[in-house]
């Protein structure tokens, strides 16, 4: 019943949007991946300002997120976050990583095909707008104690200001 | 059968979620759309339990739960969150709103069926600590009149419908209030009754004794199980004892009470002037119904002889038998009364009774354990 739809968050300057997208044509992944597009339509869209984000201070029935002031989208199931393409596979390598983003901290897992990662080659010559990150935990900067969780998060590489492979 | 109140403003979601409920969960279901609405009609139709949507135009789920917390009529109910919103500051947000669980979506209907089931337990067992020493009735009720063979309170399982599971659910029923307090069960079965069969116990000891030697010490003839339950047996060879004069109900039950708080009595399936007697005295008196035809006709004739009492009446459905039942719309319409409880069918039962333990005691999670909580919940606080 509630497969044609799928519930994200956005985080975008400041802001947490927790939306649901139609995923009658295609995933979410995808829509969020598409160069060719600068907007991810959302239905029911509540938004929350980061620094108290169970205090919702806006709905929407219908509104537009701009895909070029997007920090990271997270979704909770791991298949919601993956493009069609990234369901058949992902690299078999796994990367523990460490980034941050305006008012996050995110870690998560990277998975690449090549046994190596060189993060500037990564940041700055990796086609597409968006890093997939596994098992996502993203910590709020300015309020610690709140951290999201999912399965995947979705991150601009435009907006990343920090990227570190964190070595255990 | 428990009363659930859904409020979200997905229609998929509430069908999707009544339909689980009622068929799986057998609990009658009320669905809302938005949170005024919601708290409109959890004031009056005082649920149970509500599974609240967080983000719903206008009121927001946060705000209706915290509500109904500051609401005299609804604080105690049972309150889950359910929402998209799933990250840990949400569920934070939902405990200090005043929910008792969150649920994040997309949602494991058997994990929320637990939950439900879980909290609603919960919640009865909050509402049997929390009864008050001589539990109250509302003020519309008609109480039994005062009579110094009633101090405390005496409850009737009754039907005049043999077969319909009635020993069983009394020996459960007086197994929980004996977790609150000091119960006596009373088996006034003149037919070699069961109740210390269920119980595991040798009727050595037994009313007839008293009927035979009227000054006897009833607290005497107490047979003692191993929960604490203290049993008035019923004389195992039939037609031996012969049977109560009015005097002699007053004077036991003015015994019962003295040796406990709740006495539970497991009546014969007769409207004689004794159990009429017993009738009168009990604070509440809980009919007992099936949902095949011989047994709702005489519930419904036996509805007509005892609507006097019937403020004070729980008609109960007990699924004694396996296998499909009527849902209990269909049941409240053909007995033409509203049901207060629905307790399912326990396949438990024969190991139960073979080891003397109740249902209740043996397995406390079983559905029909739970229902049993219910019903005595209801029994103490309606």
């Amino acid at each position: 019943m509630e497969k044609n739809r799928t519930t994200a968050e956005f985080f975008a300057q400041g802001y947490r949007v927790s939306g649901t997208f139609y995923v009658v044509t295609r995933p979410l992944a995808d829509e969020v991946h598409d160069p060719t597009t600068d907007y991810v339509p959302l239905h029911d869209a509540y938004v929350s300002p980061i620094m108290n984000p169970s205090r919702i201070s806006a709905y929407y029935r219908d509104a537009l997120f701009d895909k070029n002031n997007l920090d990271f989208v997270l979704t909770v199931d791991q298949r919601d976050g993956l493009r069609r393409d990234q369901r058949f596979g992902l690299g078999r390598y796994s990367f523990k990583i460490f980034l941050t983003v305006p008012f996050f901290e995110v870690q998560g897992e990277l998975r690449l095909v090549t046994p190596k990662l060189d993060s500037r080659v990564y940041l700055s010559s990796e086609a597409g707008t968006f890093i997939t990150l596994l098992n996502v935990t993203a910590r709020s900067t300015f309020n610690p104690d709140v951290q999201y969780e999912g399965g995947v998060a979705m991150v601009s590489r435009l907006r990343v200001s920090f990227f570190g492979e964190r070595v255990e | 059968m428990a009363k659930v109140l859904v409020i979200d403003d997905s229609q998929d979601m509430l069908t999707l979620l009544q339909m689980i409920l009622e068929k799986r969960g057998h609990h009658r279901v009320t669905t809302c759309h938005n949170g005024a609405e919601g708290l409109q009609v959890a004031t009056t139709d005082l649920p149970d339990l509500a599974i609240v949507d967080v983000m719903m135009p206008g009121i927001s789920g946060y705000e209706v739960v915290r509500q109904l917390r500051a609401n005299e009529a609804t604080k105690n109910m049972g309150l889950l969150i359910l929402t998209a919103r799933g990250q840990p500051v949400d569920k934070e947000a939902a405990m200090a709103a005043g929910a008792d669980g969150h649920i994040a979506k997309p949602v494991n209907m058997d994990s929320l069926l637990a939950e439900v089931e879980a909290l609603l337990e919960r919640k009865q067992q909050e509402a049997l600590q929390q009864a008050p020493p001589t539990p109250m009735a509302r003020p519309s009720v008609p109480e039994p009149p005062a009579s110094s063979a009633s101090p405390q309170m005496t409850m009737a399982f009754f039907s005049l419908k043999g077969g319909i599971g009635r020993s069983t659910l009394a020996v459960n029923f007086a197994t929980l209030l004996q977790q609150i307090a000091p119960t006596i069960l009373w088996d006034l079965s003149p037919n070699s009754g069961h109740c210390a069969l269920y119980l595991g116990l040798r009727p050595e000891k037994h009313w007839g004794e008293y009927l035979e030697n009227p000054g006897t010490d009833v607290a005497g003839l107490l047979l003692r199980h191993q929960s604490g339950l203290a049993l008035l047996a019923s004389p195992p060879v039939p037609g031996q004892s012969g049977w109560f004069r009015d005097e002699d109900i007053e004077n036991v039950l003015r015994q019962l009470h003295a040796a406990g708080r709740f006495v539970v009595v497991d009546m014969p399936p007769v409207l004689n002037s004794a159990a009429t007697l017993i009738l009168q005295r009990a604070r509440r008196i809980v009919l007992l119904t099936g949902d095949d035809g011989p047994a709702i006709q005489t519930t419904r004739f036996t509805l007509q002889a005892i609507q006097e009492w019937q403020a004070r009446l729980l008609v109960v459905r007990n699924a004694a038998r396996p296998g499909s039942h009527p849902l209990p719309e269909a049941l409240q319409r053909l007995l033409q009364t509203p049901l207060q409880g629905d307790i399912p069918y326990e396949p438990m039962q024969p190991e139960a009774a073979h080891k003397g333990v109740p249902v209740v005691a043996l397995q406390p999670q079983a559905g029909f354990a739970v229902g049993m909580k219910r019903l005595a919940k209801l029994a103490l606080t309606r």
